[in-house]
């Protein structure tokens, strides 16, 4: 019988069997610890007070600093994100400055009323539309509110602009 | 001194003929140029960079609140640490060009062929972990570009169809580039990059030795 | 010795390592020489809602940088996803791929045009990238 299990064979599949199991149960523990965070690691929305909305200029984007409370894994401390808000009579229309392509800051691009991104020359229209460059996406649009004279914005966003 | 401390080991586990035998009285080459020098000053590099490295994590803290100031400290109050640092960040750029000039050596005098391929694919891993040591580095003070550039970096993977949002989120362990990406970013930095390297660095030494630094042409 | 001269060899100790010493501590010096002349420095802090700064990776990773800025975005996949695990694998290829036993450069012009393309090429766009 060929395939007769030896005494010699089994010590050899044994030994095979057991190292692999030890490594495969502990570095499977191991890495799926080290790689969890990617999925728990949820980024909460949250309405963010953000000045007094007298401080806008009127018709045109008002870049807009956001620090709010957050807990970003073990930490619970504050984060920092940037809009840009522009209100025209009754409308409010609030932007994340994240640029879709690579996650830059956008810049406010006085000559078209739109923006430019600083990194890799993404354009995107005063509507927040990519018109040229990489950027695959338009900015990101934010909720944004007027509440007795002060401007909240959430953090999360809600769509593409 | 040294000698007699040696003798004492060898007497009993017989290494030092051994030794001498396959390390020390190996034979090289001996028209070799300059250029033959730039593996074993990569090495030397490495060796530099884990010594100010270590040094390094002392001090150094990898969280959002302290990894800037304590770089700071490192740079500004800590006695010597500007050379510390200094030597760190010079030996990282000075191994990106020598490892270069090293592989294109290689390429040229066609050393990477029978019996040496394998030689060339460790030199080509070990590239791609210098590469990774450079990108992980480089977050660790937190500051202005550290942040930027490790964005665009770990936001790469996005374009990729499926899984790539998910690479993104891995690298970054959540949502956002913080707390967690920076204590991750450290953890490759310092543990797991070091060791898969001084692995594959065993694996090029053992393989050239046996097969050979290549004739000069 | 002697032996070894007729073979044109020498060993690795001490002649090699001897040269390597040398090198190594002009290496060494070097570092230690720019690290004095150019004190280090630290930038500005972190700061995600920051607009001033205009982002740029290290030099050794301007060439993907400039590759990123020209791409188009329906192309964008090239440069951040495709290209660099090709451009790896291609060299863990090149052993396999060109199994020519010829090690003489002047006797191995496509090798060699090949290498001179993407060294020129990689000079380019990390010099264009500083530029930008």
């Amino acid at each position: 019988m060929a395939d007769e299990i030896t005494r010699r064979k089994f010590l050899e599949r044994g030994i095979g069997v057991m190292a692999g199991a030890v490594t495969i149960g502990i570095g499977g523990v191991a890495l799926t610890s080290i790689g969890a965070p990617a999925v728990t690691n949820k980024l909460e929305g949250k309405w963010v007070e953000a000045g007094s909305a007298s401080d806008l200029a009127p018709d045109k984007f008002n870049p807009v600093g956001l620090v709010y409370e957050s807990k970003d894994g073990w930490m619970e401390g504050k984060s920092k994100m940037l809009a840009y808000v522009k209100v025209s009579g009754e409308n409010i229309l609030a932007l994340s400055a994240t640029c879709s392509h690579l996650g830059c800051n956008v810049n406010i691009d006085d000559s078209t009323g739109g923006f430019k991104c600083p990194c890799h020359t993404g354009v995107y229209d005063a509507a927040g539309k990519n018109i040229s460059g990489p950027p695959p996406k338009p900015l990101k649009k934010l909720e944004a509110k007027i509440e007795d004279g002060k401007l909240m914005i959430n953090t999360m966003p809600k769509e593409e602009a | 001194m040294l000698g007699r401390i040696i003798d004492v080991f060898d007497r009993r586990l017989k290494f030092k003929e051994d030794f001498k035998k396959n390390v020390l009285d190996h034979p090289v080459p001996q028209r070799i140029n300059l250029t033959y020098c730039f593996g074993g000053i990569s090495f030397l590099l490495y060796m530099l960079l884990a010594a100010t490295g270590i040094a390094m994590i002392f001090f150094y803290v990898p969280s959002v609140d302290h990894a800037f100031v304590t770089v700071e400290y490192i740079t500004f109050d800590l006695p010597l640490g500007n050379i510390l640092r200094g030597i760190h960040h010079w030996s990282a750029n000075i191994m990106i060009v020598v490892l270069f000039l090293h592989m294109l050596r290689v390429y040229v005098y066609g050393a990477y062929k029978n019996p040496r391929e394998f030689n060339w694919i460790t030199g080509v891993v070990l590239f791609a972990f210098v590469l990774a040591f450079g990108f992980t580095g480089y977050l660790l003070p937190w500051d202005q570009k550290a942040y930027w550039a490790t964005k665009v970096g770990v936001l790469m993977p996005q374009s990729a169809p499926v899984a790539g949002p998910f690479i993104s989120k891995l690298l970054m362990g959540g949502d956002q580039l913080g707390a967690l990406t920076i204590s991750r970013f450290y953890a490759v930095h310092v543990a797991v990059l070091p060791i898969i390297t001084v692995v594959f660095l065993v694996g090029h030494f053992l393989m050239i030795r046996r097969t050979g630094i290549a004739e000069p042409l | 010795m002697e032996k070894n001269k007729e073979k044109k060899q020498m060993l690795f100790y001490p002649d090699f390592l001897f040269r390597e010493a040398v090198a190594a501590v002009i290496v060494v010096a070097a570092i230690l020489a720019v690290t004095l002349i150019w004190p280090m420095k630290v930038g500005d802090p972190a700061d995600p809602s920051d607009t001033s700064f205009k982002p740029r990776p290290e030099w050794y990773f301007m060439a993907p940088f400039y590759l990123l800025k020209i791409v188009p975005s329906s192309l964008e996949i090239i440069p951040t996803v495709i290209l660099p695990p090709l451009l790896f694998a291609a060299l863990i290829a090149l052993p396999f791929v060109d199994r020519d036993t010829e090690r003489s450069p002047k006797k191995r012009p496509l090798a060699m045009a090949l290498m001179a393309a993407m060294v020129l090429l990689t000079a380019a766009f990390t010099l264009l990238g500083i530029l930008s």
